[in-house]
């Protein structure tokens, strides 16, 4: 396996629906040992793009790989790769163990390994009860657990934290991070609010209509923030002409406030001292990861194929 | 693949289904029986004596009534797969999805198989106190009764796999119920009086089984018992293989 092992590789993968592009030339690479989100709007193409990971769709062209092959050609996928898609997958009568002692026996691995599985995401008072009467978060748990039967090295989450309560949350950043950290595997997780995975990810890859809009860490994410001062002042009015002859913007906020952006909180401070206006407040304020995060993928152009008649339709595909 | 049969008989036996339709079949074989035996040598009905070997086997294939469950249970077996969305967590475990539909008609097999012995079995312990009851004798080798048994046996084993084959094919429960008994109580049986198309229907599903059991319907020639067997599980082999070429190969949902 060599240094392919764990590693995610996405490579100019295009799908089509009919005349629809969900995902459109799309490369990225996932790396073992870190949490990686996977982010972008809703309908940005992020589920299409890991059912071609995981070889549930077939890309219309390029190609993805699961430790250097294609999700159908591993030896033993379920001890590989672990995926949790977005609805669940369940039949309502059937009991936790019993619904996990089924994969367990197509995986290959014993039925004590599905106990183990249950323990770990703390079903096992449940077990015996049939999946119907399961709340989201439970539902969500055991679908966590059927993925971890094989012991797999690569994890596919797809919007995991859906129907977690925040106690549920706070469980599942600690099991993400220890199963990135500690034991070295590849967990992908996709998200489509940013803040909800801010603390749990390592790197981010952003999709915006099927198009990679960034992929790098997120501490490289924080670098592209805005930063802006905000100033609270009685008297705002006599301090914008003086901070936009300096080349700021300047908008007001509040009665007795101003944001600037442009200028740091020393420059608009001596700025305020020179013209004699007197200061409440001064500080700098760095937009949200969240506000980055938007408007990265707000500035997208949607790619609809249809829409464009000289476009050529891409290989492979039928009207 | 021995990890995947396992799989797939765990599907069975962790729900309710197996054995409710199981009850389901044996009602329906033992009712089967029981109009025949209890409508005999009433005013209005033709049948031979309970003595005519013509109507011991028609008794004993009455226990084919069963195969409308073992049917309905293969259907069930694979479509609850994709009204669930259960074949997600079954393809990701095997992306080779010929190989979950070959263990999917194996278990299917064996689950019919259950049903036809279970309702041969019903058929023999009404029949035969009741016509000791009556004074008649059971004429098991000398009129061909135990391959009409044996017949009925396979009729309701090989449903269970033409059942897996529509539902592969088919995919939605609902419609592939439905289509499958207005073909087998409508469609069919319009096939057979059709005057061109009537010697085509010897090949058809419905009669293919009926020739296991050589009770024929409206005085049409049917195959012979083997090779009605044969031709109804092809039939089943074939369904599942149009629904893995059509659907199952393609993404999932």
């Amino acid at each position: 396996m060599g240094d392919q092992a764990g590693r995610i590789v996405v490579a100019n993968v295009t799908k089509t629906f009919g005349t629809v592009r969900a995902v459109q030339d799309l490369s990225f690479t996932v790396e073992p040992g870190r949490v990686t989100g996977f982010l972008g709007p809703n309908g940005a193409g992020k589920t299409t793009t890991m059912r071609v990971v995981l070889g549930l769709a077939e890309p219309t062209s390029g190609s993805a790989t699961v430790a250097g092959v294609p999700y159908a050609q591993l030896p033993h996928p379920g001890r590989t790769v672990g995926a949790v898609l977005e609805s669940t997958s369940f039949h309502p009568a059937r009991s936790a163990r019993d619904h996990l002692r089924i994969y367990a026996a197509a995986a290959g691995v014993t039925d004590r390994r599905a106990d183990e599985v249950l323990a770990m995401v703390g079903l096992t008072p449940v077990a015996g009860q049939p999946v119907k009467g399961f709340s989201l978060g439970m539902r969500q748990r055991l679908a966590l657990a059927t993925a971890m039967l094989g012991d797999p090295a690569v994890l596919i989450l797809d919007e995991p934290a859906n129907g977690l309560d925040p106690e549920g949350i706070v469980w599942l950043r600690g099991f993400l991070r220890h199963l990135a950290h500690t034991d070295g595997r590849t967990v992908l997780v996709s998200s489509h609010v940013l803040s909800e995975v801010e603390q749990t990810v390592d790197s981010v890859v952003i999709i915006a209509h099927g198009h990679l809009v960034h992929e790098g860490t997120l501490d490289e994410l924080r670098g592209e923030r805005a930063v802006g001062v905000v100033v609270q002042t009685p008297t705002p009015e006599t301090l914008v002409e003086p901070l936009r002859s300096l080349g700021a913007t300047v908008t007001r906020a509040g009665e007795h406030g101003l944001q600037v952006t442009g200028a740091s909180a020393a420059t608009v401070g001596h700025a305020a001292w020179e013209a004699g206006v007197e200061l409440h407040g001064l500080r700098e304020e760095a937009s949200s990861l969240e506000q980055v995060f938007i408007e990265m993928t707000e500035d997208v152009p949607a790619p609809v194929g249809d829409a464009a008649p000289s476009a050529q339709p891409a290989p492979g595909t039928t009207a | 693949m021995s990890g995947l049969l396992r799989s797939e008989a765990r599907k069975v036996t962790t729900t309710k289904l197996w054995w409710g339709m199981l009850l389901g079949s044996i009602a329906f074989a033992a009712l089967g029986v029981v109009s025949q035996i209890a409508t005999n040598g009433l005013k209005n009905n033709p049948a031979l004596p309970l003595n005519d070997p013509v109507t011991q086997r028609a008794i004993f294939s009455s226990a084919v009534s069963g195969y409308l469950f073992s049917v309905v249970v293969g259907i069930i077996l694979i479509t609850t797969e994709f009204r669930h969305f259960t074949s997600r967590p079954t393809f990701l475990l095997e992306p080779r999805r010929g190989r979950v539909i070959a263990a999917k008609l194996l278990v299917a097999s064996a689950v019919g198989l259950l049903y036809g012995f279970a309702d041969v079995a019903v058929s023999v312990a009404i029949t035969v106190p009741w016509l000791s009851a009556k004074g008649v004798s059971v004429g098991w080798l000398s009129n061909g009764l135990v391959i009409v048994m044996v017949g009925a046996l396979f009729v309701i084993a090989i449903f269970a796999v033409v059942g897996v084959g529509v539902g592969v094919l088919m995919r939605s429960q609902v419609a592939a119920v439905i289509a499958t008994l207005a073909y087998l109580f409508v469609v069919e049986p319009l096939i057979s009086v059709i005057p061109v198309i009537k010697e085509a229907y010897r090949y058809l599903p419905g009669a293919a089984g009926g020739a296991l059991t050589g009770v024929s319907r409206n005085q049409v020639t049917l195959l012979s018992n083997w090779q009605g067997g044969l031709m109804l599980l092809g039939w089943g082999l074939l369904f599942a293989f149009l629904g893995w070429l059509l659907t199952v190969r393609r993404d999932i949902a």
